[in-house]
């Protein structure tokens, strides 16, 4: 009882509101140096306890955060083999873990024969590159003389040696079990207290195939994989751009699952990135497993029903929004990949707009926005026409509907909500049902007992169509996520036509416009281009201009280059310039 | 959270919101107090207000040059401190309070005739408040983008109902021309300007429009977009329903909507277009709420204006209900509001610009700075 | 975020604005009026028809007459009386889908003011609602309708008051229409009426021995038979009706206000006495009319143009022909002077001007004041008419030329 006061009392006096500190997208100067009054951080929703961001070879440096004190981070590997042998065996519980391998060998090195393990876990490794690349040089080939000053037997084995691409000497135990956990190896050498760690991942996992949720007919027919490293190499394969930065975050304190975040240097916002790579370290959690688990951990609002990033299985979408100026997450683990920030109209674009001709698009395009309009509003609006407005109908099908109704018991509302809730079964256990009889069962379920319920008299064959027009429109939405937040919403207007009609509906626009409309993802407001409008308003939100119209990069972004392509992109139809290699500009 | 450093408004926002909060009266009853006033010459009214607002705006625009990205109420504050400052927010909120609960009563009493015979007005009120309050709490950016996105959808349907009804125009009855006479157009007629008095919402939103050409350019705009809209309504309202017959619609652009009549496919979709009126008027009365508690904060120096905005709702909401029937809530719009509307709206501006030009031309000769 | 409890408020909250559904209403709960009639019943009562349609047999296709059934009850008024029908329909009675509205002659006769008003202020009917007249009572039109290739009473209304397309009978007079003429300055309206008699002191050209008629272009001279028809207009003066326009009349006010669609026509032939050529005129462009002011009388200039398709020739007098065809045509713009000259002096007579010339006066004067005093409506019965008509025949359809009837006679001779 006592709650229910308190709530009372919070909800009708007023609070001094906490300073919650909004992220906003900073207009870019030119110089790399950013204002700082966007970085006044004060409490945040998630813990603040960071992580250590881990560096790999190939990528660029990112600031690193101290990592706490944990004495098994900081633990040094010793110049005595056995020592790290027992450590080692401790931490894996050896005999108990049956997948992970120990190899003892030794290293013949100038004129010593030094003794060395390795280890691995089976399954994860690639065991013909550990056999030819790093034992048999260490076992082999150590007794070949090659010509060489260094005398540190460590920076010997590292740089002559091992003939392996990825290759790093460490003093921590946390590095080696950290890379043996992902599919590498460790080499421990007695005498050393520097370990090497050999990346051979060679697990087995899906190749590349064609995306299953994001169909198209036209443009390339791959999707990502769930392996970090294959999937920014399928992003990297379109975009041969040395500027394509890929960096890396952990998260997860025991999954330790690899992030990767994409961005084009010299195109995408600073402060953009920065505040992608604060939200990444700033998130303690133990596990995380998929994409969409970081989605929720990432986004601003939660309680909002539209998604708040894109997530695509196509690399050539995550190219062309690379291009765009915006950042994409990559994880391990998943084969779905985030792109922030996202607009509204944005989630309208199917992969395939920018591949198909110009007339066909909007046409397309204006399906779609239809699509929406009727997924969300035609059960409510027809419960209101026939509640509250039945002058509107025409009298022939007024007499047709009425006839219908007079048989059936339950008044307009109950019915609707009655065949939605069927419909919403329906497809709910149309994705769990296997194979052959998937299909079958949709046609069953659709057609026998949506016509079984008419003939019994229990709904108005009308309202079967209602809901069945409604639930297909909600399917010509593109982004999944956006379908489901219609089909929740319509939900919503089903009550308030019942309730007050027209004017019901019509509140229930002007909130959830509202709403919407004062939505944010990472800074840049969800109706751009139309919401604040800005100077580039139209030329791809809801219709698609030219592909050689399209200059510039959207204004909302505040990227640091805008333009995208000169005003005439088609030089070839200046029929002067088209000897030899006019090839753009 | 203080709102206001952050705003800022594009020119399209600040030029959809004036125009729908001085357009929000096609909706209500002005095609019908045009043709009372000036018959069949209710439009030729209508372009001569606009005229003289035209001017009257110039105006005021010469005398803000001085004041570039200030509101009245700073303004105020510059000339007569606190106590001035006190009192023009006080006669601002009095303006919104009044505009909106009156705003809010007729449309209610609309409502109820439309659609919803048996419904008490307090639920349809009710109705509205929960759209307003909502309004108000997430901010005047949001609204202001709302408008931005609904307007030109407002506006269309506007059209779409004008140009339906082609088969009862009847231009003859746009004759005789003067109407009433020049003297009821011109010189009764002038207190009329009245219908422009929203524009006093674009002298309090100056410090989000950057730029003393943004507010050129926006005042400009608004004023000419919303003569030719009252206009072209008030043109075909007269010419569909003919003169004597005009006076007696209750809210015109509904009788006009009765009309459509395309045979077997738009029959009665005048309940469509409620959809439209709703929507124009809640944007409408959510911009008036908001500035209605905006300026209380300001005259105030309050530092939320998020605790107001329940009572505020409330007091609107008694006073929408005062009146005892439509017919006096007409009568209080009408007769006694218009007649001050634009003394405040136009003549306040005017005083208190003029006051502070010269009092600032006085302080730069007294300091001996030269221009 | 938010919490269980929270959550429980706002349920209990929403809940409470759920009951608020006051107007919602089951669309089979009520009772769909299809028309109206309204006689004078005893002792100053209104005696109300009502004709309501049966969705079900609608829907399944029923028995025509099975799809409506009509009642009749006495009430000091229409919305009283509507009262006394929901007492004992089970349904409430809806007037949202009112196609028509019947008034009979003698309420006509007394002055519709009342029941325009009770009709306008009452938010449920349509201002398209079609209005007739009756010319014995409304109750009888109600009950004699047999919409015979409609299973929609409502159909069968809407479509017959758009007869006079292809007639040239009636008008199409809606409620939002009569209201703004009986309130207006300068045109008065009319009504179409039903079942009329005969009016049989115009010319000749009555016989029905054309080809192609309609059903009933001509009625006969005995009592219509009560089919329903809409044949002929009431006129009124301000909400009272005057007087009456039979068949032909209504045709060449049609014509004269330029809502003529089309109608058939026959003139005497000519260039053969007694015998009849059948016509059929239609209007494409409006007439144009000026109004000048003589010695402070009006004189209406009207210029009609028509045109004319040949359809039917009794005698052997082939029309083909250029000469004879001009010959036609100045026969037939003589004959439609004649009668629409005929027309207006009726209208003169009855004091109405049921055309709106007085529309295009209102350009000479500045002020609302001006044209009031000026007083049209009662002006008109001193004005002058001049006609000017127009008759352009076009080719009689299919057949170019036709063989001259007496062709076998011809051979017949040339054989023997």
């Amino acid at each position: 009882m006592g709650n229910y006061l308190d709530v009372i009392k919070n909800l009708i006096l007023f609070k001094e509101p906490e300073r919650k500190e909004t992220f906003t997208l900073q207009e870019t100067s030119f110089d790399e140096n950013q204002k700082e009054n966007e970085k006044t951080v004060e409490s945040n929703k998630r813990p603040t306890k960071e992580l250590e961001v881990q560096r790999k070879h190939n990528d660029l440096k990112v600031s690193t955060d101290e990592e706490k004190n944990m004495k098994k981070d900081k633990l040094k590997i010793s110049k005595k083999l056995s020592e790290n042998l027992a450590y080692i065996k401790k931490i894996y519980r050896i005999p108990t873990n049956a997948d992970v391998v120990i190899r003892k060998f030794k290293v013949v090195v100038k004129d010593m024969s030094v003794n060395a393990f390795m280890i691995f876990i089976d399954g994860m490794t690639n065991t013909k590159v550990i056999d030819d690349n790093i034992l048999q040089p260490l076992m082999l080939l150590s007794n070949l003389d090659i010509k060489t000053d260094d005398l540190d037997i460590a920076k010997y084995i590292e740089s002559h040696l091992i003939t392996h691409n990825q290759i790093k000497a460490t003093k921590k135990f946390v590095d080696v079990i950290d890379e043996v956990n992902f599919g590498g190896c460790g080499v421990f050498v007695d005498g050393l207290d520097v370990a090497f760690a050999a990346d051979v991942k060679g697990w087995l996992g899906r190749s590349v195939g064609p995306p299953n949720t994001e169909i198209t007919i036209r443009g390339p027919q791959e999707g990502f994989v769930e392996a970090l490293r294959p999937n920014t190499g399928l992003v990297r394969k379109i975009l041969k751009d040395e500027d394509l930065i890929v960096e890396s975050a952990s998260i997860g304190k025991k999954s330790k699952t690899p992030v990767s975040i994409l961005y084009i240097k010299d195109i995408a916002n600073d402060s953009l990135v920065e505040e992608v790579r604060r939200r990444l370290n700033n998130i303690h959690v133990d596990n995380i497993l998929d994409s969409g688990e970081l989605e929720q951990l990432i986004e601003d609002v939660t309680i909002l029903p539209i998604p708040q990033t894109i997530a695509t299985e196509r690399p050539d979408r995550v190219a062309s929004m690379l291009t765009e100026g915006k950042v994409a997450l990559i994880m391990h683990g998943s084969p779905f990949a985030l792109i922030v920030p996202c607009t509204l109209p944005e989630l309208f674009h199917s992969p395939e707009d920018s591949y198909m001709r110009f007339p066909y698009v909007n046409l397309l395009r204006f399906m779609r926005v239809v699509g929406m309009i009727v997924a969300l509003l035609l059960p409510g609006t027809y419960i209101a026409i026939t509640s509250y407005h039945y002058e509107m109908i025409p009298t022939d099908l007024l007499m047709s509907i009425t006839a219908t109704r007079e048989i059936v018991p339950f008044p307009a509302v109950i019915e609707l909500l009655l065949m939605e809730f069927a419909f919403e079964l329906i497809r709910e256990a149309g994705i769990r049902i296997p194979g052959p009889i998937g299909p079958t069962l949709g046609i069953v379920a659709g057609l026998v007992l949506g016509q079984a319920a008419v003939a019994a008299n229990i709904v108005s064959p009308i309202m079967i169509i209602v809901v069945a027009i409604a639930g297909v429109g909600s399917f010509t939405i593109p982004n999944f996520s956006l379908a489901f937040a219609f089909r929740i919403l319509k939900f919503g207007y089903i009550l308030l036509g019942a309730m007050a009609g027209f004017l019901g509906i019509a509140i229930g626009l002007f909130l959830q416009g509202l709403w919407f409309l004062s939505a944010k993802s990472f800074g840049v407001s969800m109706f751009s281009p139309i919401g604040p409008v800005t100077s580039l308003a139209f030329y791809n939100d809801f219709t698609r201009v030219p592909i050689w119209k399209q200059e510039k990069r959207p204004d909302f972004l505040n990227t640091k280059e805008i333009t995208k392509q000169p005003k005439i992109s088609r030089k070839w139809l200046n029929k002067k310039s088209g000897d030899g290699d006019d090839n753009g500009e | 959270m203080i709102m206001e450093s952050r705003l800022s408004f594009g020119r399209w926002e600040a030029i959809t919101l004036l125009l729908n909060t001085i357009c929000v009266q096609i909706f209500i009853d002005f095609p019908r107090v045009m043709a009372e006033e000036g018959a069949t010459a209710g439009w030729l009214l209508v372009l001569y207000n606009s005229a003289i607002v035209f001017f009257i705006f110039s105006f005021i625009l010469k005398l803000f040059l001085k004041f570039e990205g200030k509101d009245l109420l700073d303004i105020s504050e510059e000339i007569g401190g606190n106590v001035l400052r006190v009192i023009v927010g006080f006669f601002i909120i009095i303006y919104f309070a009044f505009i909106l609960s009156m705003v809010l009563r007729e449309f209610g009493e609309g409502m109820q005739v439309i659609a919803f015979p048996e419904s008490p007005l307090n639920f349809i009120i009710m109705l509205f408040l929960v759209g307003i309050i909502a309004g108000a709490y997430f901010g005047l950016e949001s609204i202001a983008r709302f408008h931005v996105l609904a307007v030109p959808i407002i506006i269309i349907g506007l059209l779409i109902i004008l140009l339906s009804v082609t088969q009862y125009y009847n231009f003859s009855n746009l004759f005789p021309v003067m109407g009433t006479g020049s003297y009821n157009i011109f010189i009764n007629g002038f207190h009329r300007i009245s219908t422009f008095s929203a524009l006093i919402i674009l002298f309090i939103i100056t410090p989000f429009l950057k730029t003393h050409k943004d507010l050129k350019a926006v005042g400009f705009t608004t004023i000419g977009m919303a003569a030719v809209l009252l206009t072209v309504t008030t043109i075909i309202y007269l010419v569909v329903i003919p003169y004597p017959v005009a006076v007696e619609s209750f809210i015109p652009i509904y009788q006009v909507a009765r009309l459509i009549d395309i045979p077997r496919i738009f029959e009665r979709i005048e309940s469509v277009f409620i959809v439209i009126w709703t929507g124009s008027i809640l944007l409408y009365l959510s911009v008036a709420f908001y500035f209605l508690v905006y300026t209380f904060q300001k005259t105030f120096k309050l530092t939320y204006y998020r605790p107001l905005i329940i009572p505020f709702a409330i007091l609107v909401f008694n006073f929408s209900l005062l009146p005892d029937n439509y017919l006096s809530t007409v009568h209080l719009e009408a007769k006694y509001f218009s007649n001050f509307a634009w003394i405040l709206a136009f003549g306040m501006t005017i005083i208190l610009l003029g006051v502070g030009n010269i009092m600032k031309n006085k302080r730069q000769k007294g300091t001996g700075e030269s221009d | 975020m938010i919490k269980r409890v929270e959550l429980v408020l706002i349920i209990l909250i929403l809940c409470g604005l759920i009951t608020g559904c006051y107007d919602r209403k089951e669309l089979d709960d009520m009772a769909y009026v299809v028309g109206i009639g309204l006689d004078k019943g005893e002792a100053n009562f209104l005696r109300i028809t009502l004709q309501v349609a049966v969705p079900m047999q609608i829907a399944e296709g029923g028995d025509p007459e099975d799809t409506y059934f009509i009642e009749t009850i006495e009430a000091p008024n229409l919305y009283e009386g509507l009262n006394i029908f929901n007492a004992f329909l089970s349904k409430q009675v809806n007037l949202s889908h009112v196609k028509v509205i019947v008034f009979s002659k003698a309420l006509a006769k007394e002055g519709l003011q009342v029941y325009m008003n009770e009709i306008m202020e009452g938010r449920e009917f349509r201002p398209s609602v079609h209005m007739v007249v009756a010319r014995d009572s409304a109750e009888e039109y109600l009950k004699e309708i047999q919409p015979m290739l409609d299973t929609n009473p409502a159909k069968y209304h809407e479509l017959i008051h758009k007869s006079y397309l292809y007639t040239g009978f009636s008008a199409d007079t809606r409620l939002h229409n009569f209201y703004i003429e009986t309130n207006s300055e300068y045109i008065e309206a009319v009504v179409p009426l039903s079942g009329v008699k005969q009016n049989n002191n115009n010319n000749d050209s009555e016989e029905p021995t054309s080809e192609e008629n309609l059903e009933a272009e001509e009625p006969s001279e005995e009592e219509a038979e009560v089919d329903g028809e809409l044949i002929g207009l009431a006129v009124f003066k301000g909400t009272k009706m005057v007087g009456e326009l039979n068949g032909e009349e209504t045709t060449y006010h049609l014509i004269t206000k330029g809502d003529l669609g089309h109608s058939y026509l026959s003139i005497p032939d000519p260039l053969a006495k007694d015998k009849l050529i059948l016509l059929k005129i239609s209007q494409d462009r409006k007439p144009e009319y000026q109004l000048l002011l003589y010695n402070n009388k009006p004189v209406v200039n009207i210029n009609v143009i028509l045109e004319a398709h040949l359809f039917a020739v009794e005698s052997n007098v082939p029309y083909d022909n250029i000469k004879n065809l001009e010959v036609l045509e100045k026969e037939a713009e003589d004959y439609v002077k004649r009668e629409i000259l005929k027309y207006l002096h009726h209208t003169r007579e009855m004091e109405v001007d049921i055309n709106g010339f007085g529309g295009m006066l209102k350009k000479n004067f500045t002020t609302w004041m001006e044209w009031e005093k000026f007083n049209w409506l009662e002006k008109y019965k001193e004005s002058d008419f001049d006609v000017d008509v127009t008759v352009k025949v076009k080719s009689s359809g299919a057949i170019i030329q036709s063989i001259p009837g007496n062709y076998r006679e011809e051979r017949k001779e040339e054989q023997l």
